[in-house]
C-alpha cells in the first residue's frame, strides 16, 4: 500500500511540474592534448554526483540538469591520463563549457588535477545574467538579499521599492527554486518568501530579456538557488550582533545599536544513503529598531529657557481631553522606543538521485512577528506615551517544492514539479488581538487599565502646542489579514539534440486570495450595540453589518471574518497558465535562443456590464448582480529572440529581443463588494480607486551587449537596452449617467505609458595578487506619463485630467554604480597574522532621483505639524515648476567587512566586522518638496507658519518642537510620505561563522 | 535504499512537512466577529398613577408583578431592544395599557408609569451601564467617595421643581436650578455631603411655595432619586403639598 502511494505521489510529481528551470549544464570536448584529436567514448563524470556523459564521435559530451553549485570534473579514457578539474561553477540555466585534453598515459604518471578559473564572462547566455554565488554573498558588508540584487546594473532599490530598467516596482519577479515568490497582490510588488543568505547557493538577477520560459514579470528576475547537501556533512554556526552593551541610545565607536541580532545554523550532507543529499537551514533574526534613522535626543532646553526634561507639557484640550493632563516631551537619540522585529525562518533541500529518477525537495518557511510604533511602521515619536498599545503584526510563509527529473536518456530529460505556497499576514491590536469590536469597547478596555474618552471612543490624543501626542492607551491600528495561497504545477520536456537544446514546457498556477480590512471597530460596534434586537441571528447581524459597509474591505473572508469560498465574499482565484517552446542552438561562432511564449491570466476581477450605469444592491450594499459580467480571460503569444555571438573565446556579442506581458498588480482590481460599493456611492476622493478587467500590461524589449575578456583575470560588459511599457494602470475617473444612486468614480486605466533606456556597464577583475574588483554602472533613462498608479490622483481629482505629459519617473537614477573591492589572503598565504584575512569595501553611488518642486499654498486640510511637507493627497500641491524636473543630491556610501579565519581543531571559524555607512553620512535620498533642501521645508518661515506659531493653540514652544520632531528627526516626513529624507546610519555588526 | 527507509524517510518528511505547515502558519482563519450578540439589560418599573392603584406589569411576557404607586418592582434582567410593557392598572376607570419602551444595550434603567391626570404614559430612566458600579452615573467615572447623589424626578403635572431646601443638621441651605424640573423630566445629579450616613430634609419647592419634605438617609457613595408625582393641593398659603417616593439607584 505505502509503496502505491509512493508511486502515485511520484507520478503525480511528474505529471505535473516545473516552472523554472533551476539547473545548468556542462558541456565541452575531451581531446588527445598531443594530437588534438577528439577522444570518442571517453567517460566524464561529475565527482561525488551520479551526475557524467561519455563522448560521441566528435569527441563532445554534455551534461544537463545540475544543480548550481561548485563542482569537481573527472575525464577518463583508457590509454590516457585521468584529468579532473576542480572549481566548476554550475550556474541556473547556463551552460559552462569545460575542455580535457587528456595526456596519454606514456607522458604522465599520475593523475592531472587542475583547479578551474571561473569564467568571467558568459558565452552561453543571450541576455544580460548577473550571478552572485554564495561565496560572493560571504565576503560582502551586507546580508540583505535585496540590497545585494541592487548592487546589480539596471537595478534600483528607492524607498524600499525595487525598480529594474526604469520598470514600475511590481513587474520585478522573484523566483526561489524554480518556483514563483512575488507578490502578485501588492502594487510595491515584492517577495513573499525570506531566504537566509546562509542557505542561498547562487542569486541571478536577470534584468529583463529572459528567455520564453520565465514570465508574469516584465521587467527582470531575481532568481535565488537554495543550496543541496553534498556527499561529506558540513555544518556551519553563524551569530552576529550590533549591541555591545550600548543598547538603547549609547554608542559604541560612535555607532548606536539598533538591538540587532542573527543566529544561524546550516546542516548537510548524505542521510538514509549515498543516494540522498539534505541540506536545511534555520535562523532566527531578532531587531529592535526595524528602521534605523538619523534620530536625534530632544533639546535641552525650549525657547524659552526652561529646561525640556523638567517640563511638564500640558494637553490644550483642542481634542477634547483634560487639559490637567501632560507628559514630559524629551526622548533618546537613537532609538525608538519600543518596537522589534523576531522573525524564525527554516530553508531545506531533499535530493533523491535514483536514477534515472532524480528528486528534489525544497521547503522554506518564515514566521515573524513586528512591534510596530504605527499602524504603517514608521519610526515614530508620536506614540512614545503609548508603547504598550502598538500595533503588531504577524506574517508567515510556508513554500513546498517538489520537482522530479526522469532522463530519458543521457541527452533528453522531464521534469515534474508541484509547488505550494501559502503567506499570512495579521495586523492587529496587542490587547485585543483578533476580537475587533473590543478595540473600541472601552468596558473591555477598562480592564487593562484604559480610561476610554467614551464608551466607543480611546483615549483622545493629546494636544501638544499642535504636535498630536496618543495618550496611553489609545488605539493605534485598524484589523489586516490577508491569506493568499497557490498550488502550481509544470512540465519540462528538455532534449540535447547535437547543438540544439530544445526545451517546452507548461504551467498552471490557481491563487487563492483573501482579504480582510476592519477600518472603523467605533462605528460598527456602536451599531451592533444600538441595534440589539438586529445582532440575536447570524443573518441578522450580517444584515446591520452590511450597512457599515464603509467599514469593511473583505474578499474571501465573509463580513464576521471566516473564510469564504462562496457567493458574495468568494475568494479570488487569478490562474495564470503559460506554456513555451524554445531552441538553443550553440555551436562555436553563435548562440541562438528563440522561443514563443503563450500566458493566459484570468485575474478573476469584476467586469462591468455597463460602466457609466452600475446598480447597487439595496440589501446588500454590493454592486448588483445584473451589473456585472464574467471578466475576461487574456492569451498572448510573445515572442522571445536572443543571439550571442562568441567571437573568441575573450569576446562576445549578444542581442536580445522579447514582448513580455504581465498582470496589473492584483490590489488595483480587487476590493471587496462593499468597498467597492462604497467608493461608488461615496462620492469622495479616493486614491486607491477600483478597477474593472484591467488588461495586462505589455513591455517590449530590446538589448544589445559586448563583452570582453581584456586579460587573463578581467573583463568587461556592456550592455544597451531599450524597453517600451503599455497598458500601465492610471488613476482616472469614469463617468456615469446622471440619475444615478451611484456618482462618478475613480478607477485605474490601462493608459499610461513608459519608455526606458539605458547602458549597463560592468568591469571584473578575477582575484588577483590578492585582489578581486567588481566594478558596475548604469546610465539609465526612465521616463513616462506616471511614476505609479496612484501617482495621478492628484492631477485628476484637482482638475479632472489625467496626466499625459512624458517625464522622468521618480525611480530613474541617471547614473547609479558600486565597486565592490575585496583584498584576501588565501590559505596559506601572508603568515600567521594575515592568512585567510580580507578586506572587502563596497562603495556604492547614485545621482539621486527626479523629484517635484512645490508651492506653498497654506495648509489648507493639512495640520500644521504636517505644513511643510506634501503628502499622499497631492491635491493640495501645486507644482512650481516642470514635474519631476530637479533631481535629488548625489548619494555616495562606503560599507566595510574585515573578517579572519582561522582553524580550531577540524573548525573553521571566521570572525568578521562589518560596518554600513562606515562614514555614518547623512545620505539624502529626499527632499523637502517645497523648498528642495534636506534641511528646510520652509513651514516655519513661511506666512502659514509664521501665523500657526502666533496662535494661542500653538506659540513659540510649536516651532521648537516643529524644529526638535520635524527639521531634525523628520516626523513629519515619515507621517506623511512613508519613508525618509537620509538614508540609514552607520550600523557595525559583529559576527562569528563556524564551519565544520 | 530499503523499502523501511523509504517509508521511514517519507513518514518523516510528511509529518515534518506538516508540523511545519500548521505551526509556523499565522492564524488567519479565526472568525473576528462574534455570530450574534445576545444583550441584556436591569430593569425596574415604578408606579407614580396616583389615583391607579397597584399596576401589574409585564414586558414581552415576562412578569414583572404587581407593584403600588409609589413603589417600584425590584430590578429584572431583560434583553435588550424594543419591547412591549403591558400595565394593567387595580384601579377602576384605568383598565389596561400598552406601551412601546426601548430597552438599551446593556443599561440599567427604571420605567416609571406617570400621569397628566388624564393619560399614562412611560418614562425612561437609565442610570447607569449594568457592568458599572452604583456609585458612578451612566458613563461617568467614580463619584468622590464622600458625597451621596441625588436627583429630583417630576412626575407631576402641576408643578416645575425650581429650588430644594435642604436641612441637615440644623444647617438650612437651597439649590437652585437654572433651569426649573419640568413636568416629566429629571435633574442631573447634585451632591449632598455625606461622611457617614446623614439624615437630610428636602424641600421642593417650586413657585416660592414648598411642595413636599422629603426624608432622605443619605449614604456615602450612594445615589438617589425623588420622585414627585400626582397632583398639588394647597395646605395653606405657602405649602403645597404633592407625593412623593425615594428611589436608591444602585
Amino acid at each position: 500500500m505505502f509503496k502505491k502511494i509512493f508511486t502515485l505521489t511520484l507520478s503525480f510529481l511528474l505529471l505535473n511540474i516545473v516552472m523554472l528551470a533551476q539547473s545548468g549544464k556542462i558541456s565541452g570536448r575531451v581531446t588527445d592534448s598531443q594530437t588534438g584529436e577528439p577522444l570518442i567514448g571517453a567517460n566524464v563524470i561529475v565527482l561525488n554526483t551520479d551526475y557524467g556523459a561519455a563522448t560521441d564521435i566528435n569527441g563532445e559530451y554534455s551534461i544537463a540538469n545540475i544543480p548550481p553549485g561548485v563542482y569537481s570534473l573527472k575525464a577518463s579514457y583508457i590509454g590516457y591520463q585521468n584529468v579532473t578539474i576542480q572549481n566548476i561553477r554550475v550556474v541556473t540555466g547556463l551552460t559552462q563549457e569545460v575542455d580535457f585534453p587528456l595526456p596519454s598515459s606514456s607522458f604522465a604518471t599520475e593523475e592531472v588535477v587542475i583547479v578551474s578559473e571561473r569564467p568571467l564572462i558568459e558565452k552561453s547566455s543571450t541576455n544580460a545574467v548577473r550571478i552572485v554565488d554564495s561565496e560572493a554573498l560571504e565576503v560582502l558588508p551586507t546580508r540583505s538579499i535585496t540590497s545585494i540584487a541592487a548592487l546589480q546594473p539596471g537595478v534600483v532599490l528607492q524607498n524600499y521599492y525595487v525598480s529594474i530598467r526604469g520598470s514600475r516596482p511590481n513587474e520585478t519577479g522573484y523566483v526561489l527554486e524554480g518556483t514563483d515568490v512575488k507578490d502578485p497582490v501588492s502594487s510595491n510588488g515584492g517577495n513573499l518568501v525570506y531566504i537566509t543568505p546562509d542557505a542561498i547557493e547562487e542569486l541571478l538577477v536577470h534584468a529583463g530579456g529572459y528567455t520564453a520560459e520565465y514570465g508574469n514579470a516584465n521587467a527582470g528576475i531575481i532568481q535565488t538557488s537554495l543550496k543541496t547537501g553534498k556527499d561529506k556533512y558540513h555544518f556551519s554556526l553563524r551569530g552576529e550582533t550590533d549591541n555591545f552593551g550600548n543598547y538603547p541610545g549609547d554608542k559604541f565607536l560612535g555607532t548606536y545599536s539598533y538591538g540587532y541580532s542573527d543566529l544561524v545554523f546550516t546542516a548537510s550532507g548524505p542521510i538514509v544513503s549515498d543516494k540522498i543529499k539534505f541540506f536545511v537551514s534555520g535562523e532566527n533574526y531578532f531587531i529592535r529598531d526595524t528602521n534605523p534613522i538619523f534620530l536625534s535626543a530632544s533639546p535641552e532646553t525650549y525657547s524659552d529657557g526652561s529646561l525640556v526634561d523638567e517640563t511638564v507639557i500640558y494637553d490644550n484640550g483642542t481634542n477634547g481631553g483634560s487639559t490637567e493632563e501632560g507628559q514630559i516631551l524629551s526622548w533618546e537619540g537613537g532609538n525608538i522606543p519600543g518596537v522589534f522585529l523576531n522573525r524564525y525562518s527554516f530553508a531545506g533541500t531533499l535530493l533523491m538521485d535514483f536514477k534515472p529518477l532524480i528528486v528534489k525537495l525544497s521547503a522554506a518557511s518564515n514566521w515573524s512577528q513586528e512591534r510596530m510604533a504605527n499602524s504603517t511602521g514608521d519610526p515614530t515619536l508620536l506614540n512614545m506615551f503609548n508603547t504598550e498599545r502598538y500595533p503588531m503584526v504577524d506574517r508567515s510563509s510556508f513554500l513546498l517544492n517538489a520537482k522530479g527529473t526522469y532522463l530519458l536518456s543521457d541527452k533528453m530529460f522531464i521534469e515534474g514539479e508541484v509547488s505550494f505556497l501559502d503567506s499570512r499576514f495579521k495586523q492587529y491590536d496587542p490587547y485585543f488581538k483578533d476580537d475587533v469590536l473590543a478595540y473600541s469597547d472601552s468596558a473591555a478596555a477598562a480592564a487593562y487599565g484604559f480610561d476610554y474618552y467614551s464608551y466607543y471612543t480611546p483615549p483622545v490624543d493629546y494636544d501638544f502646542y499642535g504636535f498630536p501626542f496618543t495618550r496611553e492607551g489609545a488605539l493605534l491600528t485598524s484589523y489586516y489579514k490577508r491569506h493568499y495561497q497557490y498550488m502550481g504545477g509544470s512540465l519540462d520536456f528538455t532534449s540535447q539534440m547535437e547543438d540544439h537544446e530544445f526545451k517546452a514546457g507548461v504551467e498552471y498556477k490557481r491563487w487563492t486570495i483573501r482579504n480582510y480590512s476592519f477600518y472603523s471597530p467605533a462605528s460598527v460596534w456602536r451599531n451592533v450595540r444600538e441595534n440589539p434586537d438586529r445582532v440575536r441571528s447570524t443573518e441578522e447581524l450580517v444584515s446591520l453589518l452590511q450597512e457599515s459597509y464603509s467599514a469593511f474591505n473583505n474578499y474571501g473572508y465573509d463580513i464576521l471574518g471566516n473564510e469564504s469560498d462562496e457567493g458574495l465574499y468568494d475568494a479570488r482565484h487569478p490562474v495564470f497558465a503559460s506554456a513555451y517552446i524554445q531552441d538553443k542552438y550553440e555551436s562555436d561562432d553563435i548562440i541562438i535562443n528563440a522561443g514563443l511564449r503563450f500566458d493566459l491570466i484570468d485575474m478573476d476581477t469584476y467586469a462591468l456590464v455597463d460602466e457609466e450605469s452600475p446598480s447597487l444592491d439595496d440589501e446588500t450594499n454590493a454592486l448588483a448582480d445584473s451589473s456585472l459580467k464574467e471578466s475576461s480571460t487574456f492569451m498572448y503569444v510573445t515572442p522571445r529572440l536572443g543571439f550571442s555571438f562568441p567571437v573568441t573565446d575573450r569576446t562576445v556579442f549578444h542581442m536580445q529581443y522579447g514582448k513580455f506581458i504581465q498582470s496589473t498588480a492584483l490590489s488595483l482590481s480587487y476590493k471587496g463588494v462593499h468597498r467597492i460599493a462604497y467608493q461608488m456611492a461615496g462620492a469622495y476622493a479616493f486614491n486607491d480607486p477600483l478597477a474593472f478587467d484591467l488588461e495586462p500590461v505589455k513591455t517590449t524589449q530590446y538589448e544589445i551587449g559586448f563583452s570582453q575578456q581584456f586579460t587573463d583575470f578581467a573583463a568587461f560588459d556592456a550592455t544597451a537596452f531599450y524597453k517600451d511599457i503599455v497598458g500601465l494602470p492610471v488613476y482616472a475617473i469614469q463617468e456615469v449617467e446622471a440619475g444615478l444612486e451611484v456618482g462618478d468614480y475613480a478607477i485605474y486605466a490601462n493608459q499610461d505609458f513608459a519608455t526606458t533606456r539605458g547602458i549597463e556597464f560592468s568591469l571584473k577583475i578575477r582575484r588577483t595578487q590578492r585582489v578581486r574588483l567588481e566594478l558596475n554602472y548604469t546610465y539609465s533613462d526612465a521616463k513616462g506619463t506616471n511614476s505609479f498608479s496612484s501617482s495621478g490622483f492628484g492631477s485628476v481629482q484637482s482638475n479632472g485630467n489625467v496626466p499625459t505629459i512624458v517625464l522622468a519617473l521618480d525611480y530613474n537614477q541617471t547614473h547609479r554604480g558600486s565597486m565592490m573591492f575585496d583584498y584576501r589572503f588565501e590559505k596559506g598565504d601572508g603568515g600567521p597574522i594575515f592568512e585567510r584575512l580580507g578586506l572587502n569595501v563596497l562603495f556604492t553611488f547614485n545621482s539621486g532621483h527626479p523629484y517635484t518642486l512645490a508651492k506653498d499654498l497654506g495648509l489648507g486640510q493639512e495640520e500644521a505639524w504636517t505644513g511643510g511637507v506634501v503628502g499622499t493627497d497631492t491635491r493640495q500641491r501645486s507644482p512650481n515648476g516642470p514635474p519631476n524636473s530637479l533631481t535629488t543630491p548625489w548619494v555616495y556610501n562606503f560599507d566595510l567587512k574585515v573578517d579572519k579565519t582561522v582553524s580550531i581543531w577540524n573548525f573553521d571559524v571566521n570572525f568578521y566586522v562589518y560596518v554600513q555607512n562606515v562614514l555614518n553620512t547623512k545620505n539624502v535620498i529626499n527632499v523637502y518638496d517645497k523648498t528642495g533642501s534636506d534641511k528646510d521645508d520652509g513651514f516655519l518661515s513661511s506666512e502659514a507658519g509664521k501665523t500657526v506659531v502666533g496662535g494661542s493653540r500653538y506659540t513659540e514652544r510649536f516651532a521648537d518642537l516643529y524644529r526638535s520632531l520635524n527639521l531634525e528627526n523628520r516626523q513629519h516626513y515619515w507621517s506623511q510620505k512613508g519613508y525618509d529624507i537620509y538614508d540609514t546610519p552607520r550600523q557595525l555588526r559583529l559576527g562569528i561563522l563556524v564551519n565544520f | 535504499m530499503t523499502k523501511t527507509n523509504t517509508r521511514l524517510l517519507f513518514s518523516i518528511l510528511v509529518v515534518l512537512s506538516t508540523l511545519l505547515f500548521y505551526t509556523g502558519c499565522v492564524d488567519t482563519g479565526v472568525q473576528n466577529i462574534d455570530s450574534s450578540f445576545d444583550f441584556h439589560s436591569e430593569v425596574s418599573v415604578a408606579n407614580l398613577v396616583e389615583n391607579g392603584g397597584a399596576a401589574t406589569i409585564s414586558i414581552d411576557d415576562q412578569q414583572f408583578g404587581a407593584v403600588s404607586v409609589g413603589a417600584t418592582t425590584s430590578d429584572s434582567d431583560l434583553q435588550s431592544g424594543n419591547k412591549s410593557m403591558l400595565v394593567s392598572f387595580a384601579a377602576s376607570g384605568f383598565g389596561n395599557e400598552t406601551f412601546s419602551i426601548t430597552v438599551d444595550t446593556e443599561k440599567k434603567i427604571r420605567f416609571y408609569i406617570v400621569s397628566d391626570g388624564t393619560e399614562q404614559s412611560i418614562i425612561k430612566d437609565v442610570q447607569r451601564y449594568t457592568w458599572q458600579t452604583s456609585d458612578s452615573e451612566e458613563g461617568e467615572g467614580i463619584f468622590t467617595d464622600s458625597t451621596a447623589q441625588v436627583a429630583i424626578f417630576n412626575a407631576s403635572p402641576d408643578l416645575e421643581v425650581e429650588a430644594l431646601m435642604v436641612v441637615a443638621n440644623g444647617d438650612t441651605s437651597y439649590i437652585e436650578f437654572d433651569d426649573p424640573i419640568a413636568t416629566e423630566s429629571r435633574c442631573s445629579y447634585f451632591s449632598l455631603a455625606t461622611t457617614s450616613s446623614v439624615n437630610y430634609s428636602l424641600g421642593i419647592i417650586y413657585d416660592d411655595a414648598i411642595y413636599a419634605t422629603v426624608p432622605l438617609t443619605a449614604e456615602p457613595r450612594s445615589r438617589y432619586t425623588v420622585a414627585v408625582y400626582g397632583s398639588a393641593t394647597e395646605v395653606d398659603e405657602n405649602t403645597m403639598t404633592v407625593k412623593y417616593s425615594v428611589f436608591t439607584d444602585d
